[in-house]
């Protein structure tokens, strides 16, 4: 015989059992004398709890609730524009944070190892750079290298 | 022959359409709402907290969060099974904040031997050493017990409102009944 469990006996005297569980709880209780006792057990718990009677609060809580909304009310165009300053600032941040990281990965980082570098010869990486034009050097020479060229010419004082 | 779940019906479809207005910040909603279910909130966060100054601040608390939330109900469910879950979170954040604040004394038998040697005691003794007995249990146990059997919500109903399973709701509410009944024993001859 399977005793019903202190959940059972809880549930069937706050009638909180289907019609079908309380039918089967009934018919138990009927042949077994310690689920009985469990259930009377139970119920002069539930009888204390009932004789714990509390007068309702004569209290409204309506006014206090309303000064606090209208405290809050009162504070809140302040609040909201710090809100609205913050998520402007927030949407500002993430898209030039955003808009730099993509940059940095879209540009080839070289990684420093010597297998990265491109390979050639000097004198292709000094006709690369046109180098090769220069016949021979001279201050002049050496003065056209690093002056830039520029289409108006008269700015650039040449150098006796 | 006015049903009474007619009535019920209707009182719920009030709380929704008040929750409407007060998502469009309708106060006068709002404090329709308040005084319709304040006494509710009062009552069991004075049961479970013990103290009708925090009782109402959770009270004011709950229905502080209803107008902030209000938008976010779903009429899906029940208003009060959301009620419920938001005086429990409310009633349950103050324990935490206040968890070092003993909530009653916990000798329940004080206040029935105190009385006189013959151990009669009267009705509002009684009560006192029911209330300390309460008051005495570990607060998942007693939030259970207190919606169950002063709220009259069904285990299942207790397990939506706390986020507990029905297995925990159950095993707290045993555990409670256990610990009054050795708490209470000697209340069972002074009737």
């Amino acid at each position: 015989m399977t005793h019903l469990s202190q959940t059972e006996l809880i549930r069937l005297a706050a009638g909180d059992l289907s019609s079908e569980q309380r039918h089967e709880a009934r018919s138990h209780l009927d042949a077994c004398a310690s689920c009985r006792r469990a259930l009377e057990n139970v119920r002069s718990v539930g009888a204390w709890l009932d004789e714990w009677t509390i007068e309702p609060s004569a209290r409204d809580t309506w006014p206090d609730i309303e000064r606090t909304l209208e405290a809050s009310a009162g504070i809140r165009p302040a609040w909201a524009w710090m809100e609205r300053f913050s998520r402007v600032a927030a949407v500002i941040l993430l898209g030039v944070g955003s808009g730099f990281g993509a940059g940095w990965l879209a540009i080839p980082h070289s990684t420093g190892g010597a297998a990265d570098l491109p390979t050639a010869s000097a004198e292709e990486a000094l006709a690369a750079v046109g180098f090769d034009a220069i016949e021979a050097p001279s201050a002049t020479g050496l003065y056209s290298l690093i002056t830039p060229e520029t289409s108006d010419s008269n700015d650039v004082e040449v150098a006796p | 022959m006015f049903d009474a779940n007619q009535a019920k019906e209707e009182t719920q479809t009030s709380d929704h359409a008040l929750l409407r207005r007060i998502a469009s910040g309708d106060r006068e909603a709002l404090a329709a709402l308040v005084r319709r279910h304040q006494e509710r909130v009062l009552t069991l966060a004075f049961r479970f907290l013990g103290r009708w100054d925090a009782a109402e601040d959770v009270c004011q608390d709950v229905f502080l969060r209803i107008f902030q939330k209000a938008g976010a109900y779903r009429p899906d469910a029940q208003f009060t099974t959301w009620l419920y879950r938001i005086v429990a979170n409310r009633c349950w954040d103050h324990r935490r904040k206040s968890s070092r604040e003993p909530l009653a004394q916990a000798d329940p038998g004080a206040a029935v031997s105190r009385s006189d040697g013959a151990s009669r005691v009267d009705r509002e003794e009684r009560q006192e050493a029911i209330r300390r007995a309460v008051a005495a249990l570990p607060d998942r146990q007693r939030l259970a017990l207190v919606m169950h059997r002063f709220e009259g919500l069904s285990h299942a109903a207790i397990a939506e409102a706390t986020g507990w399973s029905v297995g925990a709701v159950e095993s707290c509410i045993v555990r409670a009944y256990a610990s009054l009944r050795e708490r209470l024993a000697e209340l069972q001859y002074e009737k």
